[in-house]
């Protein structure tokens, strides 16, 4: 960043206390503060982000002999808009106290109470200022405008609280492993905000709320949520060999209406472990372990916002009419409601294999799993507008997803060299199992939906001059031959991009949208990340040590935004004059000839042009920058996540000062290097043109004493 | 040993017996702060109040074409349907989908929205809880049966039979998924409503210093009748359509006499028909005469950008030759006519064409004017600003055109700025209401001037800003006053329902009645006649050869359509449907006229061209012409004209939609019902011409 505006800095404070007040009782108590503040650039008069008339904007100043102003006049650039436009801090501290009491009344016997405290308070402060600048127009212009320069004060407190309280009894006869855990589990959040606003500073240069001369806007907001439940657990095993586990939660929320408040989640799982059995003696040397384990658990999801019972109506100032001057107070119109809807729950079942080899040298662990997700919360049935509002929230759909992760990993010391690499790879694929959509309407989901499926049109080349009748194309008549498929709303020209009639009605549309009748289009792509994998590996020798973490997807579609791909692309049409060209954006369609005397009249100049022709205002570049399979774009990545150089001191030189009982320094680099199709500017975790992501360098020491 | 054990048990069960009060039965019960539900927001008079505001967004909603949309842009506003009726047309090549044949196919439209049905609905339901006075009651449900109607009248009008809902339903009602109700059931109940709103609405004052009043009603009522009556008669409905117009007549007629004058103006622009052009540019129009509603905006609360957008480079509405040819001569004569003493036409320029015109053409499109436009410090200066003055004889004019300046052209090109008063700010207005409305050279939003109007694209050097392509610029909106910058800072009021719109209704269902007479005229048409200084209509003179170019369906555009579209247009009701054109131009009506009379295919078939023009030489500072010409005499004619390159002809715009086999298909008299509320709801049936879709 051009400017010191964009900075963070964070003030942690740790401390832990532990006593043994007697044999049977001992006393934790952990206190956490932490104190953030961020400052970050207030827009006055320009996002540095926008794309938008890019092209026409010039750094620096704008001398003072063109615009007719006594002094030069600043630009609204982006690098400007970073230098000059002034900084919002926000200011995060978050104190925190667990205490946890263990009891021990008798042998084998535990009893822990656990209490954390958190609150987070939040302040922002942000001032738009006024700055006068130049735009590429030769305006002068203040901004913002004269009693519209804002002042914003935010604050907001959220309050959690959590008690856990459960007793464990452990018991061991002959080979048999008893274990049991009981326990109580309650939690409450509040969260409460105060937003202020006010317009036109008396003092620019000292703003404040009493100093605002304007409009004023303030709002208050209640936001609680609070859950309790019971819980239990019976595990068993024989002589560490063959393992059994029994658990069930029964849980309540308060975001649910009265009557659905509870659920009741179950979870089972069992394990074997092969090497111990008598009959795997002969593998001892080599296998140190081999078990399989299986699992069936469910558990309960309630994220989502607390009040969806109750069709509230908001009170708000709103500016759809003026009255006596000023904004009038208007009442909200209510949704529709269903009082009757509950947890969402989670049921996964789970199959592994861990097995460990080598002295524990080889180590992999392999998991299959299918999770599903019954009766997910959301407006799920689709209702004929006549009913005038959106369906109410109810538990409509259930989700499957299926997957498989598989980890290796190897380590070894040679004398003083010791090295450690592993590799894991992981896939998934969800399934939409039963959805409300009755007409399979491709906006929603619908019943049998793989997640992350993508619908487009299939490319098939361009429109070229001899789709078209000659004669009447050199009057700037622009009519179709029998057989080439027109485009709904749009009269295509040569250049324009052609696509697949997949329908067959000699028209390129949407169909009405749904499954059965998606007109011309078909699943082109899928965004979900596939076969994503990490890597890492660890060098040592004597104190040093070298570590590296590799992550990466295997394969992914990504279809990027407009501006991305196409010249003066943009997914607002009456913005398409105003966005820009990039330098990798220029293959694009042109004609040999674009005057229609000439035989060459809207012959293609380059066939194999990756981007359709350009217009000179919008026309047909909406239709042209539809999504299709030919701009698909490949999210697969390999990143260096992490490389990391430490020494620890060798503890024979520590002792020596009695005091310190390790000492390590480590260097470290995150994000390192990304090696990615995509075009430069576009992160394929992220895939927007927004705040990159950073590349940060550390180094630090760890001391023990 | 014992006593260890004591206390261990002692202080296990002092813990679980605080943590167990702790648990109270309410922990899991959690409310919201600060809002209402259905059962407590109906108590007062005041919670109605509140509760209905929501509604009033519904006189800037962009779903209805005369609304002025919500003020941040123009764009899909008012006049954005008169491009659709070829009244208007665009600079950038944006083609009419309805001449094209473009109109996308509808799977799903936020035009078919009950949203606000629902709303009404919901505080209709609320009225008999028994916390109102009776004429508290009656007032709130007249003012729920004007929102419900006045949304009905746009969905009616849209899709003609639609399903009307005035319950509140739930996802399980059945009635959600019945058929349409016939048309004629609901235009009843929509005339029933307004009319009871009209006698119970009663005293409005509590509702706020500009709330919707009987008047409101009235206006509504009597757009709403003429609309429905002439669409059924010309569409060949079977609705009592001759009763409609009675009432329209009479309900036209309370308004009429309730409000007897236009406005004529806020007194800072001195130029004929101000009071047209400040209908739409005034700082307040409260209290303005002839003004029913108006919606207000203010400074620093709520603010638009219609002015600033016209002086900027996004305004990209001009008009063709056709429409420009239906203003009136001063003297209220069509130009066609032999004794009209019009002199444009082909090899003339635009002083031509606006000399001794009806004064609403130069405030509705930029007339022609030149200024030397640069740094200079001559006595000549007019401006407070060194930026412009004016050209002298000798001089030539800027650009590739290398035209020499005569005695005669320093004197027509000043003529305008005489006319209207020149530019003195050049510069953002700031709102600064003396400077008034129309002022020229034009000046985009900063302090960059026009060097000429016309600004045409297909010239080699033109500005960017205020240009257009046809020659003539649509600028109804601009004002020199309003604060500009290119955001929305401006605070000039818009009229909802003006008398002028009533005097119109009133004269064409008089007509269609067959009353239409000299007193009949005198009390309507001619009031709007005197207001922007174009002579009376005398009915007795208007006869067959009044307006040569009168549409006696016999139009070769027209001649693959039936009886019900090549009609004869009696002359009297020729000139009575131009005059609402015109006054009411640029404000989203007439698509609603040119398809409720059944005439849609005569205007938006023809090929539309811009102003006569030559290559080079021609008296514009703006270089040298690089586009076609079409031969306008024969659009006249034939419909159509092939382009070409010899040198001057009528600018070329775009091509003839007939050309290419499209034009006007008789569905689009009504909207596609959407393809996914039919999917949900089979009931529904579609309207005629879509089935295949």
């Amino acid at each position: 960043m051009v400017s010191k505006k964009d900075a963070y800095s964070r003030k942690a404070f740790t401390a832990y206390i532990a006593s043994d007040v007697t044999k049977w009782f001992t006393q934790e108590a952990t206190v956490y503060y932490t104190y953030e503040n961020r400052s970050d650039i207030s827009v006055t008069f320009r996002d540095p982000y926008s794309v938008r008339l890019i092209n026409w904007y010039p750094e620096g100043y704008m001398p003072k002999e063109i615009i007719g102003t006594t002094e030069d006049l600043l630009i609204d650039s982006p690098r400007n808009a970073c230098l000059y436009q002034p900084e919002a801090t926000s200011l995060t501290t978050t104190p925190r106290i667990a205490l946890k009491t263990i009891i021990h009344p008798l042998k084998g016997w535990r009893i822990t109470a656990e209490y954390t405290y958190r609150q987070r308070d939040f302040q922002y402060n942000a001032y738009s200022g006024q700055q006068i600048v130049a735009d590429p127009q030769l305006a002068v212009r203040t901004l913002p405008a004269d009693g519209q320069d804002k002042y914003t004060y935010n604050v907001t407190k959220d309050r959690y609280n959590a008690l856990n309280i459960y007793t464990n009894y452990d018991l061991s006869i002959s080979g048999h492993n008893l274990g049991v855990i009981l326990g109580y589990n309650q939690e409450s959040d509040t969260f409460t905000n105060v937003y202020n606003t006010v317009l036109g500073q008396s003092v620019i240069t000292v703003p404040s709320l009493q100093g605002g001369t304007g409009t004023r806007t303030v709002s208050e907001g209640l936001s609680e949520y609070s859950v309790l439940g019971v819980f239990g657990r019976l595990s068993y095993n024989y002589k560490n060999r063959y393992f059994i586990e029994a658990n069930a939660r029964y849980d309540g929320s308060s975001k649910f209406p009265k009557e659905n408040r509870f659920g009741f989640f179950p979870s089972v799982s069992g394990a074997w472990r092969i090497s111990e059995e008598p009959f795997m003696k002969w593998s001892r040397s080599v296998v140190n372990n081999l078990k399989v384990r299986a699992s069936w658990g469910s558990i309960g999801n309630q994220n989502i916002s607390p009040y969806g019972f109750i069709a509230g109506m908001k009170i708000s100032e709103s500016d759809v009419w003026i009255d006596n001057g000023g904004k009038v107070n208007i009442i909200s119109t209510p949704g529709l409601i269903r009082g009757n809807y509950t947890w969402e729950t989670v049921n996964t079942f789970d199959i592994g294999v861990d097995f460990n080899a080598f002295r524990d040298r080889l180590s992999m662990v392999f998991d299959w799993y299918s999770r599903s997700t019954v009766g997910m919360l959301g407006t799920g049935v689709e209702l004929p507008s006549t009913v005038g509002a959106s369906a109410p929230l109810q538990n409509v759909s259930d989700m499957n997803t299926k997957g498989w992760e598989l980890s290796l990993r190897w380590r070894d010391q040679i004398g003083d060299f010791g090295y450690n690499v592993g590799f894991n790879l992981y896939d998934h694929k969800s399934f939409i199992t039963k959805y409300n959509n009755t007409s399979n309407n491709l906006s929603y989901h619908y019943n049998g939906k793989t997640l992350g499926e993508v619908w487009g049109f299939v490319s098939d080349g361009f429109y070229t001059i001899n789709d078209f009748d000659a004669e009447q194309a050199k009057t700037g008549v622009w009519a179709l031959k029998e057989g080439i498929p027109s485009i709904d709303g749009y009269t295509v020209k040569p250049g324009d991009l052609k696509f697949v009639d997949l329908d067959g009605n000699g028209k390129i549309d949407s169909g009405s949208n749904t499954l059965d009748e998606p007109g011309d289009r078909k699943i082109i792509g899928n965004t979900t990340p596939r076969f994503e994998y990490g890597a890492n590996l660890s060098l040592s020798w004597k104190g040093l040590e070298l570590s590296m973490i590799l992550q990466g997807v295997g394969k992914r579609d990504v279809f990027l935004p407009e501006s991305a791909i196409f010249p003066f692309g943009t997914s607002v049409k009456s913005d398409i004059p105003f966005t820009a060209v990039y330098s990798n954006q220029t293959n694009y369609w042109t004609a040999k000839s674009y005057d229609p005397e000439s035989p060459d009249y809207m012959v293609e100049a380059n066939p194999d042009a990756s981007l359709p022709r350009i217009y000179g205002q919008a026309e047909n570049a909406e239709s042209n920058m539809r999504r299709s399979d030919k701009y698909m774009q490949s999210g697969a990545y390999l990143r260096l996540k992490n490389l990391t150089l430490s020494y620890s001191f060798p503890r024979a030189l520590l002792s020596r000062t009695k005091v310190i009982d390790n000492l390590r320094f480590y260097f470290s680099c995150e994000n390192l290097g990304t090696i990615s199709s995509l075009p430069m500017g576009y992160d394929p975790e992220s895939l927007k043109w927004a705040y990159p992501f950073y590349r940060t360098w550390s180094f630090g020491a760890h001391i023990t004493f | 040993m014992m006593k260890n054990n004591i206390y261990k048990i002692l202080i296990i069960s002092l813990s679980a017996l605080t943590l167990l009060s702790s648990c109270e039965k309410g922990f899991l019960d959690k409310y919201p702060s600060g809002t209402l539900v259905e059962s407590n927001a109906f108590m007062t008079y005041e919670n109605y109040k509140s509760y209905m505001y929501q509604c009033y967004s519904l006189f800037t909603d962009k779903r209805i074409s005369s609304n002025f949309s919500d003020g941040k842009y123009h764009a899909n506003g008012q006049y954005y349907a008169d491009h659709f009726s070829g009244i208007l047309s665009d600079r950038d090549l944006w083609e009419n989908p309805y001449a094209m044949q473009t109109v996308a196919t509808v799977t799903s439209s936020k035009y078919w929205d009950f949203g606000p049905i629902r709303t009404i609905n919901i505080m209709l339901s609320h009225l008999d809880d028994g916390h109102l006075a009776e004429a508290e009651k009656k007032h709130w449900k007249s003012v729920g049966y004007f929102f419900h109607s006045w949304w009905y009248m746009e969905l009616v009008a849209r899709f003609g039979d639609i399903p009307y809902i005035n319950t509140v339903l739930n996802d399980e009602s059945p009635e959600a998924y019945g058929p349409r109700t016939p048309r004629k059931e609901v235009a009843d109940s929509i005339i029933a409503r307004l009319e009871y709103a009209i006698e119970n609405i009663g005293d409005c004052s509590r509702d706020g210093d500009n709330p919707v009043t009987a008047d409101a009603c009235r206006a509504a009522l009597s757009r709403f009748l003429l609309r429905e009556g002439t669409f059924a008669k010309y569409h060949g409905l079977d609705e009592p359509y001759q009763e409609y117009l009675r009432k329209c007549v009479k309900v036209s007629e309370e308004l009429m006499a309730s409000y007897p004058t236009l406005y004529t103006g806020n007194g800072n622009d001195s130029y004929p028909a101000a009071g047209w052009d400040n209908e739409e540019t005034t700082e307040s129009l409260k209290g303005a005469a002839g003004v029913i509603m108006y919606k207000e905006y203010v400074d620093g609360v709520l603010m638009h950008r219609f002015s600033d957008f016209v002086h900027v480079a996004s305004h990209t509405t001009d008009a063709p030759q056709a429409t420009i040819d239906l203003f009136l001569m001063q003297n209220g004569l069509p130009i066609a006519n032999a004794e009209s003493g019009y002199k444009g036409g082909e090899g003339k320029d635009l002083w031509d064409v606006y000399d001794n015109r009806d004064p609403r053409l130069p405030i509705a499109f930029q007339p022609p004017v030149q200024a030397k436009v640069g740094k200079f410090s001559d006595p000549d200066n007019v401006t407070t600003f060194a930026q412009w003055t004016f050209w002298r004889p000798g001089e030539s004019l800027n650009g590739k055109g290398n035209y020499t300046i005569t005695e005669a052209d320093s004197i027509k090109f000043r003529k305008y700025i005489d006319y209207f008063g020149p530019n003195i700010k050049c510069y953002d207005g700031g709102g600064e209401v003396r400077l008034g409305s129309k002022r020229v050279p034009g000046h985009n939003h900063t302090n960059s001037m026009q060097h000429s109007a016309p600004n045409i694209t297909k010239y080699s050097q033109t500005d960017n800003y205020m240009r257009c392509l046809t020659g003539y610029y649509f600028w109804k909106h601009y004002t020199a006053w309003e604060k500009g910058l290119n955001k929305s800072n401006q605070t000039s009021d818009k009229p909802i329902f003006l008398i002028s719109e009533v005097l119109l209704n009133y004269a064409e269902a008089a007509f269609e009645l067959g009353i239409f007479d000299q007193g009949a005229a005198d009390r309507s048409i001619n009031l709007l006649r005197r207001r922007s200084g174009v002579a009376d209509m005398v009915v007795s003179k208007i006869d067959a050869n009044w307006d040569p170019d009168r549409d006696k369906g016999t139009a070769a555009w027209t001649q693959g359509y039936d009886a019900r579209t090549n009609y004869e247009v009696d002359p009297v009701l020729w000139e009575i449907r131009r005059e609402r054109l015109i006054e009411l131009i640029g404000r989203g009506f007439s698509f609603y006229d040119v398809r409720r009379w059944h005439k849609a295919p005569y205007f938006i078939n023809r090929q539309q061209c811009g102003a006569w023009v030559k290559a080079k030489g021609i008296p514009y500072g703006t270089g040298a012409y690089t586009g076609q010409f079409v031969d306008y005499k024969q659009i006249k004619a034939t419909g159509q004209a092939t382009p070409d390159n010899s040198g001057s002809g009528w600018i070329f715009t775009y091509p003839s939609p007939l050309a290419s086999g499209k034009g006007w298909h008789d569905k689009y008299y009504l909207d596609q019902v959407p393809l996914d509320q039919i999917k949900l709801n089979p009931e529904l049936s579609q309207n005629e011409g879509y089935e295949n879709e």
